[in-house]
């Protein structure tokens, strides 16, 4: 955890904020790299091999947060809906069909007895 | 003051980078860093006809801006990692719940109301066929506040092997 200068803020504000921290730390850890090497052809070599390499990573990463933030809303979703499904079969469409095959079961005995003693 | 949460490893490479700074200080000099730059405009990325200067003008000014931009999808994917499998176990949990009310609960009971109704019209018939009118016979059943289920037939569940399987003879039939 940092801390950084300004005014505290909500969960949605982290985002431009941690962009911000991770520019100054990258930065520095650039000039960690390139401070080693005294030769600028060298310095330029290694800052292309990083380019290179985060151009590269970047988009592979984007789609799979992309990709698995989709799955998890549409998860999120999918067991929402069912939820409500559940609930309404166990609190209302089980004790109703339970409640109907009591009232189903007294009146056939009803009708039964009824049927005997008119034969 | 805000807080930002970074990971560990992040800030950990960094501090390897800089040991003999203080953590307190490489932090303020992370902040100022990146609210300068961020303020900055960074110009143009690298292109294909730079001369080699301008190159490594411009790589120094994106490799920072591009390394965030990554950092931040890693973040994102690891602090979303509990999300993502609260969210799969929700779902498999709510799919296996409901399946189970699906075939094992509730057919059962649909299947019996059916057969009830089915025996108590039926009764209700051979009444009215002795004379005796079956609406006099208490008790009686409120039929509009009952689940119709008189058509209703169970859920077939298809296993992906039995589908393939019907596709299979299908073509072959063919």
């Amino acid at each position: 955890m940092l801390s950084v200068p300004g005014e505290s803020g909500d969960h949605e504000e982290e985002g431009p904020l941690r962009f911000m921290v991770y520019v100054g730390l990258f930065d520095i850890l650039t000039d960690a790299v390139a401070d080693r090497l005294s030769e600028p052809e060298e310095r330029r070599d290694v800052l292309e091999r990083l380019y290179r390499t985060v151009q590269a990573a970047e988009g592979p990463l984007r789609f799979a947060l992309f990709d698995e933030g989709g799955r998890a809303e549409q998860r999120e979703l999918i067991s929402r809906m069912r939820g409500k499904d559940i609930a309404m079969t166990r609190e209302w469409m089980i004790p109703r069909l339970h409640r109907d095959i009591a009232a189903y079961r007294a009146r056939i005995e009803a009708l039964r007895a009824a049927l005997e003693s008119s034969s | 003051m805000s807080s930002v949460r970074i990971l560990t490893a992040h800030w950990q490479r960094l501090r390897r980078a800089y040991p003999h700074l203080d953590e307190a200080e490489l932090a303020a000099e992370v902040v100022r860093r990146g609210s300068g730059l961020i303020q900055a405009d960074p110009g143009a990325m690298p292109g294909p006809g730079d001369d080699a200067w301008t190159r490594a003008e411009r790589l120094r000014a994106w490799v920072p801006r591009l390394a965030a931009t990554a950092a931040s999808y890693v973040f994102q994917l690891v602090t979303g990692r509990e999300r993502f499998a609260v969210a799969e176990h929700a779902e498999v949990r709510t799919y296996e719940e409901h399946l189970d009310l699906d075939t094992r609960v509730v057919p059962p009971l649909k299947n019996e109301a059916k057969a009830l109704r089915a025996e108590l019209r039926e009764l209700e018939r051979l009444l009215r066929e002795r004379g005796v009118d079956p609406e006099a016979i208490e008790p009686r059943v409120d039929w509009g506040t009952t689940l119709a289920v008189d058509s209703y037939e169970r859920p077939q569940y298809e296993t992906n092997e039995s589908r393939r399987k019907a596709a299979l003879e299908f073509f072959r039939r063919l």
